[in-house]
Protein backbone atom coordinates (compact mmCIF):
# COMPACT_ATOMS: atom_id res chain seq x y z
CA UNK A 1 0.00 0.00 0.00
CA UNK A 2 1.19 3.36 -0.84
CA UNK A 3 0.08 6.60 0.92
CA UNK A 4 0.30 10.56 0.05
CA UNK A 5 -0.65 12.72 3.12
CA UNK A 6 -1.49 16.91 2.48
CA UNK A 7 -0.40 18.54 5.39
CA UNK A 8 2.23 18.16 8.17
CA UNK A 9 0.30 19.47 11.25
CA UNK A 10 -1.63 17.68 14.07
CA UNK A 11 -4.17 15.38 11.81
CA UNK A 12 -1.42 14.46 9.47
CA UNK A 13 1.04 13.31 12.43
CA UNK A 14 -1.94 11.30 14.04
CA UNK A 15 -2.51 9.89 10.78
CA UNK A 16 1.46 8.68 10.13
CA UNK A 17 1.40 7.47 13.79
CA UNK A 18 -2.13 5.77 12.78
CA UNK A 19 -0.83 4.20 9.62
CA UNK A 20 2.45 2.55 11.46
CA UNK A 21 0.25 0.94 13.95
CA UNK A 22 -1.45 -0.86 11.32
CA UNK A 23 1.45 -1.48 8.45
CA UNK A 24 4.85 -1.21 9.18
CA UNK A 25 6.09 -1.57 5.06
CA UNK A 26 3.90 0.83 3.32
CA UNK A 27 5.77 3.93 1.43
CA UNK A 28 3.90 7.31 3.64
CA UNK A 29 4.50 10.81 1.24
CA UNK A 30 3.92 13.74 2.93
CA UNK A 31 3.28 16.95 1.75
CA UNK A 32 2.89 20.74 3.48
CA UNK A 33 3.38 24.09 2.09
CA UNK A 34 5.03 24.77 5.24
CA UNK A 35 8.75 24.01 5.15
CA UNK A 36 8.92 23.38 8.71
CA UNK A 37 9.49 20.15 10.49
CA UNK A 38 6.23 19.47 12.08
CA UNK A 39 5.09 22.20 14.96
CA UNK A 40 2.22 22.86 17.25
CA UNK A 41 0.10 25.69 15.69
CA UNK A 42 -1.17 27.04 19.57
CA UNK A 43 2.23 27.74 20.37
CA UNK A 44 2.43 30.59 18.26
CA UNK A 45 1.65 33.10 21.00
CA UNK A 46 3.53 31.24 23.47
CA UNK A 47 6.79 31.70 21.04
CA UNK A 48 5.61 35.21 20.79
CA UNK A 49 5.30 35.41 24.39
CA UNK A 50 8.81 33.95 24.87
CA UNK A 51 7.40 31.03 26.48
CA UNK A 52 8.93 28.43 24.58
CA UNK A 53 11.66 27.91 22.22
CA UNK A 54 11.76 27.64 18.38
CA UNK A 55 13.07 24.06 19.05
CA UNK A 56 10.08 23.02 21.98
CA UNK A 57 7.74 24.38 18.97
CA UNK A 58 7.96 21.12 17.23
CA UNK A 59 5.29 18.74 17.50
CA UNK A 60 7.35 15.58 17.01
CA UNK A 61 10.81 15.19 17.59
CA UNK A 62 13.58 15.83 14.98
CA UNK A 63 13.70 12.08 13.76
CA UNK A 64 10.24 11.42 13.50
CA UNK A 65 10.00 11.12 9.84
CA UNK A 66 12.92 8.82 9.72
CA UNK A 67 12.09 6.87 12.33
CA UNK A 68 8.51 6.79 10.90
CA UNK A 69 9.99 6.30 7.61
CA UNK A 70 8.34 9.08 5.53
CA UNK A 71 9.13 10.53 2.82
CA UNK A 72 8.71 14.87 3.11
CA UNK A 73 7.68 17.35 0.74
CA UNK A 74 8.34 20.54 2.45
CA UNK A 75 7.68 23.40 0.95
CA UNK A 76 5.52 21.71 -1.89
CA UNK A 77 1.86 22.83 -2.59
CA UNK A 78 -0.84 20.52 -3.46
CA UNK A 79 -2.74 22.80 -6.23
CA UNK A 80 -5.30 19.43 -7.60
CA UNK A 81 -6.28 16.27 -7.02
CA UNK A 82 -7.09 13.53 -9.67
CA UNK A 83 -9.10 10.34 -7.96
CA UNK A 84 -9.09 9.42 -12.27
CA UNK A 85 -5.83 8.67 -11.73
CA UNK A 86 -5.29 8.53 -7.98
CA UNK A 87 -2.34 11.35 -8.52
CA UNK A 88 -2.21 14.86 -6.74
CA UNK A 89 0.03 17.78 -8.44
CA UNK A 90 2.76 19.85 -6.95
CA UNK A 91 3.57 23.06 -7.63
CA UNK A 92 6.43 24.54 -7.10
CA UNK A 93 7.85 21.01 -7.78
CA UNK A 94 5.63 20.37 -10.91
CA UNK A 95 5.38 16.51 -10.35
CA UNK A 96 2.73 14.29 -10.34
CA UNK A 97 3.16 11.73 -7.07
CA UNK A 98 0.35 8.74 -6.89
CA UNK A 99 -1.40 7.43 -4.14
CA UNK A 100 -3.36 4.36 -3.36
CA UNK A 101 -4.63 6.09 0.20
CA UNK A 102 -4.83 9.86 0.86
CA UNK A 103 -5.25 12.18 2.87
CA UNK A 104 -6.67 15.26 3.34
CA UNK A 105 -4.89 16.79 6.50
CA UNK A 106 -4.72 20.77 5.06
CA UNK A 107 -6.35 22.15 8.41
CA UNK A 108 -7.87 26.01 7.91
CA UNK A 109 -7.08 28.98 6.80
CA UNK A 110 -7.69 32.47 8.36
CA UNK A 111 -10.86 34.74 7.50
CA UNK A 112 -9.96 38.08 5.90
CA UNK A 113 -12.91 40.64 6.21
CA UNK A 114 -13.03 42.28 3.31
CA UNK A 115 -12.42 45.71 4.53
CA UNK A 116 -8.67 44.33 5.18
CA UNK A 117 -8.29 43.00 1.83
CA UNK A 118 -5.39 44.80 0.65
CA UNK A 119 -1.70 44.68 1.10
CA UNK A 120 -0.75 46.57 4.15
CA UNK A 121 2.38 46.88 5.84
CA UNK A 122 1.63 46.69 9.61
CA UNK A 123 -1.31 44.33 8.80
CA UNK A 124 -0.77 40.45 9.91
CA UNK A 125 -1.98 37.45 10.10
CA UNK A 126 -1.88 35.14 13.65
CA UNK A 127 -1.99 31.61 11.87
CA UNK A 128 0.97 29.90 11.54
CA UNK A 129 4.81 29.88 12.52
CA UNK A 130 5.38 31.86 9.72
CA UNK A 131 2.80 34.74 10.71
CA UNK A 132 4.88 34.98 13.88
CA UNK A 133 8.19 35.03 12.61
CA UNK A 134 7.59 37.52 10.72
CA UNK A 135 5.27 39.62 12.88
CA UNK A 136 8.23 38.84 15.82
CA UNK A 137 10.53 40.64 12.96
CA UNK A 138 8.29 43.65 12.13
CA UNK A 139 7.81 44.08 16.23
CA UNK A 140 11.56 44.68 16.51
CA UNK A 141 11.98 46.71 13.63
CA UNK A 142 8.60 49.09 13.73
CA UNK A 143 8.38 49.32 17.17
CA UNK A 144 4.46 49.85 17.28
CA UNK A 145 2.92 51.31 20.00
CA UNK A 146 -0.28 50.60 19.97
CA UNK A 147 -1.52 47.29 18.50
CA UNK A 148 -5.08 46.47 17.69
CA UNK A 149 -6.14 42.99 17.50
CA UNK A 150 -8.91 41.80 15.53
CA UNK A 151 -11.28 39.37 17.19
CA UNK A 152 -12.02 38.66 20.80
CA UNK A 153 -12.27 34.73 20.01
CA UNK A 154 -9.93 32.33 21.28
CA UNK A 155 -6.81 32.58 18.76
CA UNK A 156 -7.31 36.68 18.83
CA UNK A 157 -7.19 36.55 22.43
CA UNK A 158 -3.91 34.35 23.15
CA UNK A 159 -2.80 36.91 20.52
CA UNK A 160 -3.20 39.89 22.98
CA UNK A 161 -1.99 37.65 25.85
CA UNK A 162 1.41 37.20 24.09
CA UNK A 163 1.72 41.12 23.09
CA UNK A 164 0.75 42.00 26.47
CA UNK A 165 3.78 39.74 28.40
CA UNK A 166 5.73 42.10 25.38
CA UNK A 167 4.80 44.76 27.54
CA UNK A 168 2.61 46.29 24.30
CA UNK A 169 -0.39 48.18 24.65
CA UNK A 170 -3.23 46.26 22.83
CA UNK A 171 -6.98 46.91 21.29
CA UNK A 172 -9.22 44.17 20.77
CA UNK A 173 -11.91 44.89 19.01
CA UNK A 174 -14.99 42.28 18.86
CA UNK A 175 -17.81 43.00 16.60
CA UNK A 176 -19.73 40.89 18.58
CA UNK A 177 -21.16 41.73 22.09
CA UNK A 178 -18.62 40.06 24.46
CA UNK A 179 -15.80 37.75 24.40
CA UNK A 180 -15.18 34.25 22.98
CA UNK A 181 -18.81 33.90 21.89
CA UNK A 182 -18.27 30.48 20.10
CA UNK A 183 -17.34 29.03 23.27
CA UNK A 184 -18.26 31.22 26.67
CA UNK A 185 -21.46 32.80 27.58
CA UNK A 186 -22.06 36.35 28.33
CA UNK A 187 -21.26 35.88 32.17
CA UNK A 188 -18.05 33.86 31.60
CA UNK A 189 -17.11 36.35 29.38
CA UNK A 190 -17.38 39.29 31.57
CA UNK A 191 -14.81 37.80 34.30
CA UNK A 192 -12.47 37.34 31.36
CA UNK A 193 -13.21 40.70 30.10
CA UNK A 194 -12.80 41.92 33.29
CA UNK A 195 -9.28 40.31 34.02
CA UNK A 196 -8.14 41.13 30.98
CA UNK A 197 -8.92 45.28 31.47
CA UNK A 198 -6.73 44.84 34.58
CA UNK A 199 -4.00 43.05 32.61
CA UNK A 200 -3.96 46.99 30.49
CA UNK A 201 -6.31 45.92 27.68
CA UNK A 202 -8.62 48.21 25.70
CA UNK A 203 -11.68 46.16 24.32
CA UNK A 204 -14.24 47.44 21.93
CA UNK A 205 -17.39 45.35 21.13
CA UNK A 206 -20.38 45.46 19.29
CA UNK A 207 -18.84 47.47 16.72
CA UNK A 208 -17.35 46.02 13.40
CA UNK A 209 -14.69 47.72 11.60
CA UNK A 210 -16.05 49.42 8.87
CA UNK A 211 -13.42 51.58 7.01
CA UNK A 212 -9.20 52.15 7.46
CA UNK A 213 -7.66 55.35 8.11
CA UNK A 214 -4.57 54.54 6.03
CA UNK A 215 -0.77 56.39 5.46
CA UNK A 216 2.93 56.10 5.34
CA UNK A 217 3.05 53.04 7.84
CA UNK A 218 -0.23 51.38 6.64
CA UNK A 219 -3.03 51.09 8.63
CA UNK A 220 -2.97 54.09 10.76
CA UNK A 221 -6.59 53.62 12.59
CA UNK A 222 -9.52 52.09 12.45
CA UNK A 223 -13.14 53.62 11.61
CA UNK A 224 -15.98 51.11 13.20
CA UNK A 225 -19.14 51.57 12.15
CA UNK A 226 -20.38 54.00 15.11
CA UNK A 227 -17.89 56.43 13.69
CA UNK A 228 -15.53 56.06 16.61
CA UNK A 229 -11.67 56.26 15.28
CA UNK A 230 -9.52 54.00 17.26
CA UNK A 231 -5.75 54.72 16.26
CA UNK A 232 -3.25 51.72 15.97
CA UNK A 233 0.23 51.47 14.41
CA UNK A 234 0.15 47.82 13.91
CA UNK A 235 -3.09 45.25 13.11
CA UNK A 236 -3.28 41.42 13.82
CA UNK A 237 -6.41 39.74 12.34
CA UNK A 238 -7.72 36.99 14.33
CA UNK A 239 -11.54 36.93 12.74
CA UNK A 240 -11.65 33.34 12.64
CA UNK A 241 -10.88 30.39 10.19
CA UNK A 242 -12.45 28.17 7.35
CA UNK A 243 -11.65 24.90 6.77
CA UNK A 244 -8.82 25.17 3.95
CA UNK A 245 -10.65 23.39 1.13
CA UNK A 246 -8.23 21.49 -0.95
CA UNK A 247 -7.70 22.94 -4.64
CA UNK A 248 -9.29 21.67 -7.44
CA UNK A 249 -10.30 18.12 -6.92
CA UNK A 250 -11.52 16.49 -10.01
CA UNK A 251 -14.75 14.90 -9.78
CA UNK A 252 -15.65 16.76 -6.87
CA UNK A 253 -15.63 15.92 -3.07
CA UNK A 254 -18.46 16.51 -0.85
CA UNK A 255 -18.34 19.55 1.40
CA UNK A 256 -20.55 22.12 3.74
CA UNK A 257 -18.76 23.46 6.04
CA UNK A 258 -15.81 21.48 5.50
CA UNK A 259 -14.95 18.13 3.83
CA UNK A 260 -17.52 15.74 4.75
CA UNK A 261 -16.41 12.34 6.16
CA UNK A 262 -17.85 9.48 7.84
CA UNK A 263 -16.70 8.07 10.79
CA UNK A 264 -13.96 6.10 9.65
CA UNK A 265 -12.82 9.43 8.14
CA UNK A 266 -13.78 8.16 4.29
CA UNK A 267 -14.71 11.04 2.07
CA UNK A 268 -17.15 10.72 -0.52
CA UNK A 269 -14.24 8.92 -2.72
CA UNK A 270 -13.07 5.89 -2.13
CA UNK A 271 -9.83 6.16 -1.22
CA UNK A 272 -9.38 9.47 -0.01
CA UNK A 273 -9.50 10.00 3.62
CA UNK A 274 -9.66 13.78 5.59
CA UNK A 275 -9.27 14.55 9.38
CA UNK A 276 -8.72 18.10 11.46
CA UNK A 277 -9.75 21.39 10.66
CA UNK A 278 -10.56 20.86 6.89
CA UNK A 279 -13.16 17.89 7.55
CA UNK A 280 -16.60 17.91 8.66
CA UNK A 281 -17.44 14.76 10.99
CA UNK A 282 -19.55 13.93 13.76
CA UNK A 283 -20.03 16.04 17.11
CA UNK A 284 -20.55 13.84 19.70
CA UNK A 285 -22.36 16.18 21.46
CA UNK A 286 -24.41 18.02 19.56
CA UNK A 287 -25.11 15.04 17.32
CA UNK A 288 -25.12 16.61 14.03
CA UNK A 289 -21.94 16.53 11.28
CA UNK A 290 -20.17 19.98 11.80
CA UNK A 291 -16.51 21.01 12.25
CA UNK A 292 -14.78 20.80 15.31
CA UNK A 293 -11.49 22.60 14.92
CA UNK A 294 -9.51 21.84 17.55
CA UNK A 295 -6.19 20.28 17.87
CA UNK A 296 -7.32 17.23 19.94
CA UNK A 297 -10.17 16.35 17.49
CA UNK A 298 -7.33 16.72 14.88
CA UNK A 299 -5.49 13.99 16.73
CA UNK A 300 -8.42 11.62 17.00
CA UNK A 301 -9.77 11.91 13.52
CA UNK A 302 -5.83 11.90 12.20
CA UNK A 303 -5.35 8.58 13.65
CA UNK A 304 -8.29 7.32 12.67
CA UNK A 305 -7.73 7.94 8.90
CA UNK A 306 -4.89 6.38 9.36
CA UNK A 307 -6.10 2.88 11.22
CA UNK A 308 -8.20 2.68 8.37
CA UNK A 309 -6.33 3.67 5.18
CA UNK A 310 -3.99 0.68 6.58
CA UNK A 311 -6.67 -1.71 6.50
CA UNK A 312 -7.76 -1.56 10.23
CA UNK A 313 -11.68 -0.95 10.04
CA UNK A 314 -11.85 1.62 13.52
CA UNK A 315 -14.91 3.57 13.82
CA UNK A 316 -14.72 7.24 15.33
CA UNK A 317 -17.61 7.75 17.96
CA UNK A 318 -17.12 11.43 17.24
CA UNK A 319 -15.56 14.19 18.86
CA UNK A 320 -16.12 17.04 20.91
CA UNK A 321 -15.06 20.83 21.48
CA UNK A 322 -13.31 21.17 24.38
CA UNK A 323 -10.61 24.37 24.87
CA UNK A 324 -8.51 24.99 28.00
CA UNK A 325 -7.02 28.19 27.58
CA UNK A 326 -5.05 30.30 30.37
CA UNK A 327 -5.21 33.88 29.50
CA UNK A 328 -2.49 35.96 31.79
CA UNK A 329 -2.96 33.77 34.65
CA UNK A 330 -6.86 33.34 34.18
CA UNK A 331 -7.74 29.61 33.77
CA UNK A 332 -10.81 28.99 31.01
CA UNK A 333 -11.88 25.92 30.63
CA UNK A 334 -15.23 25.02 27.87
CA UNK A 335 -16.61 22.02 26.79
CA UNK A 336 -19.64 20.33 24.91
CA UNK A 337 -22.25 22.83 23.92
CA UNK A 338 -21.38 25.07 26.41
CA UNK A 339 -23.37 28.05 24.89
CA UNK A 340 -26.57 26.27 24.67
CA UNK A 341 -29.49 28.18 26.09
CA UNK A 342 -32.22 26.56 24.18
CA UNK A 343 -35.69 25.88 26.41
CA UNK A 344 -34.61 22.22 26.67
CA UNK A 345 -31.38 23.13 28.63
CA UNK A 346 -31.22 24.01 32.56
CA UNK A 347 -28.27 25.65 33.36
CA UNK A 348 -26.63 25.17 36.68
CA UNK A 349 -23.84 27.19 37.80
CA UNK A 350 -21.76 28.94 40.68
CA UNK A 351 -19.82 31.75 41.14
CA UNK A 352 -16.77 32.96 43.15
CA UNK A 353 -15.36 33.55 45.49
CA UNK A 354 -13.03 35.93 43.35
CA UNK A 355 -12.95 35.24 39.68
CA UNK A 356 -14.48 31.86 39.32
CA UNK A 357 -17.31 30.99 37.72
CA UNK A 358 -19.19 27.39 36.84
CA UNK A 359 -21.52 26.42 34.61
CA UNK A 360 -22.84 22.84 33.58
CA UNK A 361 -25.28 22.85 31.06
CA UNK A 362 -28.12 19.71 31.91
CA UNK A 363 -30.33 18.50 29.48
CA UNK A 364 -32.36 14.89 30.18
CA UNK A 365 -29.90 14.46 33.05
CA UNK A 366 -27.26 14.20 31.38
CA UNK A 367 -24.44 17.40 31.13
CA UNK A 368 -24.03 18.59 27.15
CA UNK A 369 -21.59 21.59 28.14
CA UNK A 370 -19.58 23.17 30.55
CA UNK A 371 -17.51 26.42 31.18
CA UNK A 372 -15.25 26.73 33.97
CA UNK A 373 -13.30 30.07 35.09
CA UNK A 374 -10.94 30.33 37.50
CA UNK A 375 -10.72 27.23 39.15
CA UNK A 376 -11.02 24.47 36.41
CA UNK A 377 -9.49 21.57 38.43
CA UNK A 378 -12.22 19.36 38.22
CA UNK A 379 -13.82 20.28 34.78
CA UNK A 380 -12.00 16.54 33.57
CA UNK A 381 -14.48 14.78 35.57
CA UNK A 382 -16.85 16.65 34.00
CA UNK A 383 -16.23 16.28 31.30
CA UNK A 384 -15.69 12.44 31.37
CA UNK A 385 -19.37 12.22 32.12
CA UNK A 386 -20.05 14.05 29.07
CA UNK A 387 -18.04 11.29 27.29
CA UNK A 388 -20.13 8.42 28.32
CA UNK A 389 -23.37 10.56 28.42
CA UNK A 390 -23.83 9.44 32.41
CA UNK A 391 -27.62 9.86 33.94
CA UNK A 392 -26.67 12.23 37.01
CA UNK A 393 -29.98 11.75 38.46
CA UNK A 394 -28.51 9.86 41.15
CA UNK A 395 -26.24 12.72 42.18
CA UNK A 396 -27.34 15.71 40.83
CA UNK A 397 -27.68 17.39 43.81
CA UNK A 398 -23.78 17.24 44.43
CA UNK A 399 -22.99 18.39 40.93
CA UNK A 400 -20.57 21.65 41.06
CA UNK A 401 -20.10 21.10 45.10
CA UNK A 402 -16.73 21.69 46.37
CA UNK A 403 -16.05 17.87 47.36
CA UNK A 404 -17.62 16.57 44.18
CA UNK A 405 -15.71 13.39 43.10
CA UNK A 406 -15.85 9.67 42.48
CA UNK A 407 -17.44 9.43 46.02
CA UNK A 408 -21.13 10.45 44.61
CA UNK A 409 -20.59 8.61 41.38
CA UNK A 410 -22.03 4.89 40.43
CA UNK A 411 -20.52 1.72 41.27
CA UNK A 412 -19.05 1.08 37.67
CA UNK A 413 -17.37 4.31 37.74
CA UNK A 414 -15.32 4.17 40.51
CA UNK A 415 -14.38 0.45 39.97
CA UNK A 416 -12.93 1.94 36.16
CA UNK A 417 -11.14 4.69 37.91
CA UNK A 418 -9.61 2.53 40.89
CA UNK B 1 1.33 -3.22 30.91
CA UNK B 2 1.16 -3.32 34.60
CA UNK B 3 -1.28 -0.88 36.51
CA UNK B 4 -1.29 0.22 40.09
CA UNK B 5 -4.77 -1.07 41.36
CA UNK B 6 -6.38 -0.21 44.09
CA UNK B 7 -8.39 -2.74 46.52
CA UNK B 8 -10.95 -0.26 48.33
CA UNK B 9 -12.24 -3.18 50.83
CA UNK B 10 -8.31 -2.98 52.04
CA UNK B 11 -7.73 0.83 52.39
CA UNK B 12 -8.02 2.20 55.69
CA UNK B 13 -7.48 5.69 54.30
CA UNK B 14 -4.22 6.10 55.88
CA UNK B 15 -3.02 8.25 53.21
CA UNK B 16 0.48 6.92 53.36
CA UNK B 17 0.41 6.75 49.16
CA UNK B 18 0.14 10.29 49.02
CA UNK B 19 3.05 11.01 51.25
CA UNK B 20 4.97 8.69 49.44
CA UNK B 21 4.74 9.63 45.85
CA UNK B 22 5.15 13.51 46.86
CA UNK B 23 8.02 12.69 49.09
CA UNK B 24 9.62 10.74 45.85
CA UNK B 25 8.87 13.26 43.62
CA UNK B 26 10.48 15.91 45.74
CA UNK B 27 13.97 16.86 46.18
CA UNK B 28 14.49 14.44 49.06
CA UNK B 29 13.03 11.18 47.52
CA UNK B 30 14.57 9.24 50.04
CA UNK B 31 13.16 10.87 53.48
CA UNK B 32 10.13 11.73 53.83
CA UNK B 33 11.10 14.17 56.52
CA UNK B 34 13.11 15.94 54.68
CA UNK B 35 10.80 16.65 51.73
CA UNK B 36 8.68 17.88 54.22
CA UNK B 37 10.84 19.29 55.83
CA UNK B 38 13.46 20.99 53.68
CA UNK B 39 12.01 21.37 50.53
CA UNK B 40 11.16 25.12 48.99
CA UNK B 41 7.56 24.06 48.62
CA UNK B 42 5.16 21.42 49.41
CA UNK B 43 5.76 18.02 48.09
CA UNK B 44 2.72 17.10 46.01
CA UNK B 45 1.38 14.16 45.40
CA UNK B 46 0.27 12.47 42.02
CA UNK B 47 -2.09 9.52 43.61
CA UNK B 48 -4.78 11.10 44.92
CA UNK B 49 -6.79 9.28 48.09
CA UNK B 50 -10.26 9.41 47.20
CA UNK B 51 -12.87 8.54 49.97
CA UNK B 52 -16.49 8.06 51.23
CA UNK B 53 -18.13 6.41 53.97
CA UNK B 54 -18.17 3.02 52.64
CA UNK B 55 -15.04 3.18 50.83
CA UNK B 56 -11.30 4.71 50.02
CA UNK B 57 -8.93 3.98 48.01
CA UNK B 58 -5.23 5.80 46.31
CA UNK B 59 -6.38 6.51 42.82
CA UNK B 60 -3.90 7.68 39.99
CA UNK B 61 -3.56 8.08 36.61
CA UNK B 62 -4.78 4.79 34.87
CA UNK B 63 -2.66 5.22 31.84
CA UNK B 64 -5.29 5.03 28.86
CA UNK B 65 -4.98 2.91 25.96
CA UNK B 66 -6.38 5.50 24.01
CA UNK B 67 -5.38 8.41 25.90
CA UNK B 68 -7.26 11.81 25.80
CA UNK B 69 -4.56 13.88 27.27
CA UNK B 70 -2.19 12.69 24.56
CA UNK B 71 -4.66 13.37 21.82
CA UNK B 72 -5.54 17.09 23.45
CA UNK B 73 -1.69 17.94 24.27
CA UNK B 74 -0.90 20.66 22.13
CA UNK B 75 2.59 20.56 22.45
CA UNK B 76 3.50 16.74 22.52
CA UNK B 77 4.60 17.07 25.73
CA UNK B 78 1.98 14.33 26.82
CA UNK B 79 3.44 10.81 25.41
CA UNK B 80 3.97 7.93 25.85
CA UNK B 81 6.81 5.58 26.78
CA UNK B 82 7.81 2.40 25.00
CA UNK B 83 6.80 0.27 28.13
CA UNK B 84 3.38 2.14 27.55
CA UNK B 85 3.42 4.60 30.64
CA UNK B 86 2.05 7.98 29.96
CA UNK B 87 4.15 10.73 30.85
CA UNK B 88 4.47 14.75 30.84
CA UNK B 89 7.41 16.30 29.07
CA UNK B 90 7.82 18.74 32.08
CA UNK B 91 10.98 20.86 30.01
CA UNK B 92 7.76 21.03 26.73
CA UNK B 93 4.67 21.51 28.96
CA UNK B 94 3.74 25.07 28.46
CA UNK B 95 0.98 24.74 31.02
CA UNK B 96 -2.23 25.18 29.24
CA UNK B 97 -3.74 22.75 31.03
CA UNK B 98 -5.53 21.67 28.45
CA UNK B 99 -4.60 17.70 29.87
CA UNK B 100 -7.09 18.92 33.05
CA UNK B 101 -9.97 18.75 30.96
CA UNK B 102 -9.09 16.24 28.60
CA UNK B 103 -8.75 13.60 31.44
CA UNK B 104 -12.10 11.94 32.46
CA UNK B 105 -11.27 10.90 35.90
CA UNK B 106 -9.45 14.69 37.04
CA UNK B 107 -6.33 12.87 37.42
CA UNK B 108 -3.55 15.59 36.32
CA UNK B 109 -3.82 18.15 38.60
CA UNK B 110 -2.41 21.80 38.37
CA UNK B 111 0.11 22.76 41.45
CA UNK B 112 1.46 26.00 42.46
CA UNK B 113 5.64 24.98 42.52
CA UNK B 114 6.72 28.65 44.23
CA UNK B 115 4.39 30.95 41.78
CA UNK B 116 5.15 28.68 39.18
CA UNK B 117 2.24 26.42 37.76
CA UNK B 118 3.06 23.14 36.87
CA UNK B 119 1.02 19.96 36.01
CA UNK B 120 1.44 16.73 37.78
CA UNK B 121 0.56 13.49 37.22
CA UNK B 122 1.16 9.69 37.84
CA UNK B 123 4.68 8.52 36.13
CA UNK B 124 4.15 5.06 37.66
CA UNK B 125 7.55 6.04 39.38
CA UNK B 126 9.32 4.42 35.96
CA UNK B 127 12.81 5.26 36.93
CA UNK B 128 12.73 2.82 39.68
CA UNK B 129 13.30 -0.50 39.52
CA UNK B 130 10.90 -1.50 41.83
CA UNK B 131 7.14 -1.11 41.99
CA UNK B 132 5.27 2.25 42.28
CA UNK B 133 6.28 3.81 45.47
CA UNK B 134 2.59 4.16 46.59
CA UNK B 135 2.22 0.29 46.05
CA UNK B 136 5.54 -0.45 47.69
CA UNK B 137 4.45 1.95 50.73
CA UNK B 138 0.99 1.10 51.19
CA UNK B 139 1.08 -1.13 54.92
CA UNK B 140 -1.74 -3.23 53.64
CA UNK B 141 -1.26 -4.10 50.29
CA UNK B 142 -4.75 -1.67 49.26
CA UNK B 143 -2.40 -0.54 46.07
CA UNK B 144 -1.40 -3.95 44.08
CA UNK B 145 0.85 -3.47 40.73
CA UNK B 146 -0.79 -6.18 38.39
CA UNK B 147 -1.06 -7.04 34.68
CA UNK B 148 -3.80 -5.50 33.08
CA UNK B 149 -7.55 -7.38 33.77
CA UNK B 150 -5.64 -9.68 36.24
CA UNK B 151 -6.91 -8.18 39.72
CA UNK B 152 -6.09 -9.92 42.98
C1 LIG C 1 -2.99 30.76 17.78
C2 LIG C 1 -3.74 29.47 17.81
C3 LIG C 1 -4.03 28.89 19.05
C4 LIG C 1 -4.72 27.68 19.12
N1 LIG C 1 -4.94 27.14 20.36
C5 LIG C 1 -5.58 25.96 20.45
C6 LIG C 1 -5.77 25.35 21.72
O1 LIG C 1 -5.38 25.87 22.76
N2 LIG C 1 -6.41 24.15 21.77
C7 LIG C 1 -6.86 23.54 20.63
O2 LIG C 1 -7.42 22.45 20.73
N3 LIG C 1 -6.68 24.09 19.41
C8 LIG C 1 -6.05 25.28 19.30
N4 LIG C 1 -5.86 25.84 18.06
C9 LIG C 1 -6.38 25.13 16.88
C10 LIG C 1 -5.42 24.05 16.40
O3 LIG C 1 -4.20 24.64 16.12
C11 LIG C 1 -5.97 23.36 15.17
O4 LIG C 1 -7.19 22.75 15.50
C12 LIG C 1 -5.02 22.31 14.63
O5 LIG C 1 -3.79 22.87 14.29
C13 LIG C 1 -5.62 21.59 13.43
O6 LIG C 1 -4.68 20.73 12.88
P1 LIG C 1 -4.75 20.26 11.38
O7 LIG C 1 -3.69 19.23 11.24
O8 LIG C 1 -6.13 19.87 11.03
O9 LIG C 1 -4.45 21.54 10.48
P2 LIG C 1 -3.36 22.68 10.51
O10 LIG C 1 -2.69 22.76 11.82
O11 LIG C 1 -4.04 23.90 10.01
O12 LIG C 1 -2.28 22.22 9.44
C14 LIG C 1 -2.54 22.17 8.07
C15 LIG C 1 -1.31 21.66 7.35
O13 LIG C 1 -1.59 21.51 5.97
C16 LIG C 1 -0.62 22.18 5.16
N5 LIG C 1 -1.32 22.56 3.92
C17 LIG C 1 -2.47 23.28 3.81
N6 LIG C 1 -2.85 23.35 2.51
C18 LIG C 1 -1.93 22.67 1.80
C19 LIG C 1 -1.77 22.38 0.40
N7 LIG C 1 -2.65 22.77 -0.49
N8 LIG C 1 -0.68 21.66 0.03
C20 LIG C 1 0.23 21.24 0.94
N9 LIG C 1 0.11 21.47 2.25
C21 LIG C 1 -0.95 22.19 2.68
C22 LIG C 1 -0.12 23.28 6.05
O14 LIG C 1 1.16 23.70 5.66
C23 LIG C 1 -0.12 22.59 7.42
O15 LIG C 1 1.04 21.80 7.58
C24 LIG C 1 -5.17 27.05 17.94
C25 LIG C 1 -4.90 27.63 16.71
C26 LIG C 1 -4.19 28.82 16.63
C27 LIG C 1 -3.89 29.40 15.29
Amino acid sequence: MNYVIIGNSTAAIAGVEGIREVDSQGEIVLISRETHHTYSKPLISYYLAGKVSRENMDYRPADFYARNRVKTYLGQEVTSINPETKTVHLEPEDVDLSYERLLIATGGSPIVPPVFRGDYLNLHQFYCLDDVLNLSRSLEEERPRKIAIIGGGLIGLKAAESMVLRKQHVIVIEAGPYLLGSIMDREGAALVHEHLVEQGIEFYFSRPVIQLETGARGIEGLILEDHTVVACDMVLLAAGVRAAYPPTVAGGLKTDLGILVDNYMQTSIPGIFAAGDVAQGFDMMAEVSRPVPILSGAYRQGRIAGLNMAGQKKESSGIMAFNSIPLLGLNIATAGLSTEVGDDFTPLSKTGPGKIYQKLILKENRIHGLIFVGDISRAGMYRGLMTKKADISSYRQHLLSSDFGLKYLPEEYIEEVL
Amino acid sequence: MKKVVAIKEYCVACGLCEVYCATVHSRYPDSVLKAFKLSPQKPVSRVFLEKSEQWSGGIQCRHCKDAPCIAACITGAMYRNRDGIVLLDEERCVQCSTCVIACPYGLIKESDMGGRKVLLKCDLCYQLAESPTCVTYCPNEALIWVEEGETL
